[in-house]
């Protein structure tokens, strides 16, 4: 009987590194009975480790994570469609009447004065750039509470 | 379906892809949760956490590993930094065994009929019920290895690159859970015995 067993090290690699293992720690384990015993026992825990019950979430994962993730536009071609569809209607609707009447609505700027035309239009240009800001905003807002992290 | 057709579908923004992406891989995220959190509410915000991450961080993925492995070590980095929060130091204390306890006690199974007979009897013993306990005492690192190994089947290599730790320190870690285990196992047995 062999008195010299093997090293931990050598028993479990004869366990779990089996393609790498020496034949003399082979040619032991088949004649030494301690430690095919102590080997058994590590293949034994392998064996029970593989057996025990897989964790499951018991919420649902997916479901949460997803209800997180801002929705993308993923038909990006069909927006672009309703873009310019938006975009032509209120052109054709000005330029429609502009074409028809423009005789009498250049009679009726012609009649206005230049220094009322410049406070119109520096009227017109705070409006926009209040409207810009204020969409700014918004959008900056909205961006950060969609904001994951 | 391959990963690299997964992730482009994911990437424009199809959220079915991305749902399968979670199915696929939420029970190898799972299996590291569980034995590195202990707390059921911070398992269900870091898993949340986990899938953020792969979300946000998808375009990055180079496909130089599987998308699974990938994906769990983000898993495995998140409850790291988790624990490192919540107790600094607690993930490094994978001590040393102490040598001569386990040669006394191999010493014992070796020369001692009883102690060979009581060594077979524990693995017939409720084995499994046990094992569980055992394994639950064990530090987060040394679960997560044996299950990544043991249950998942994953390479050294896999492993080693879900943890980011040298394949030879997986295979020492390994080595030294395993033994910690079985040496835990026939002292919990002999105190149930007596």
């Amino acid at each position: 009987m062999n008195t010299n067993h093997l090293t931990d090290i050598e028993i479990q690699q004869y366990c779990f590194e089996k393609e790498s293992c020496e034949s003399r720690i082979v040619n032991h384990i088949e004649l030494c009975r301690t430690c095919k015993e102590r080997a058994a026992s590590y293949e034994l825990i392998s064996s029970e480790i593989k057996n025990i019950q897989s964790p499951v979430f018991d919420f649902n994962l997916a479901g949460l994570v997803l209800s997180r993730i801002p929705q993308q536009k993923s038909k990006f071609s069909f927006n672009i469609f309703l873009v310019c569809f938006a975009a032509c209607v209120p052109v054709a609707a000005l330029g429609v009447p502009l074409f028809f009447l423009q005789e009498y609505i250049t009679n009726v700027f012609t009649a206005i004065l230049p220094p009322l035309y410049y406070m119109i239009a520096v009227l017109a240009l705070t409006v926009v750039i209040f409207q810009v800001i204020e969409m700014y905003m918004h959008f900056h807002n909205k961006m950060s509470r969609l904001e994951l992290y | 379906m391959t990963d690299q057709y997964q992730v482009e579908k994911v990437l424009q923004g199809d959220r079915d892809a991305f749902e399968l992406v979670i199915k696929n891989t939420e029970g190898l995220v799972a299996q590291i949760l569980f034995k590195m959190i202990n707390n059921t509410e911070d398992r269900k915000d870091i898993a949340q956490d986990i899938y953020f991450k792969v979300y946000k961080n998808l375009a990055s993925f180079k496909f130089q590993s599987k998308l699974s492995t990938w994906i769990a070590r983000i898993a495995y980095n998140t409850c790291l930094n988790f624990l490192e929060m919540k107790k600094p130091g607690l993930i490094h204390t994978i001590s040393i065994e102490d040598n001569s306890h386990i040669e006394s006690l191999e010493k014992i199974i070796r020369t001692s009929t009883p102690a060979r007979e009581a060594e077979n009897f524990i693995f017939q013993k409720e084995l499994s019920k046990i094992l569980q306990c055992e394994i639950e005492k064990l530090s987060p690192v040394y679960k997560t290895l044996l299950t990544l190994f043991h249950k998942e089947e994953l390479t050294y290599a896999e492993i080693s690159e879900i943890t980011e730790l040298p394949e030879g320190t997986v295979k020492n870690y390994l080595f030294r859970a395993r033994k910690t285990l079985r040496e835990n196992l026939l002292i919990q047995y002999k105190k149930e015995d007596l």
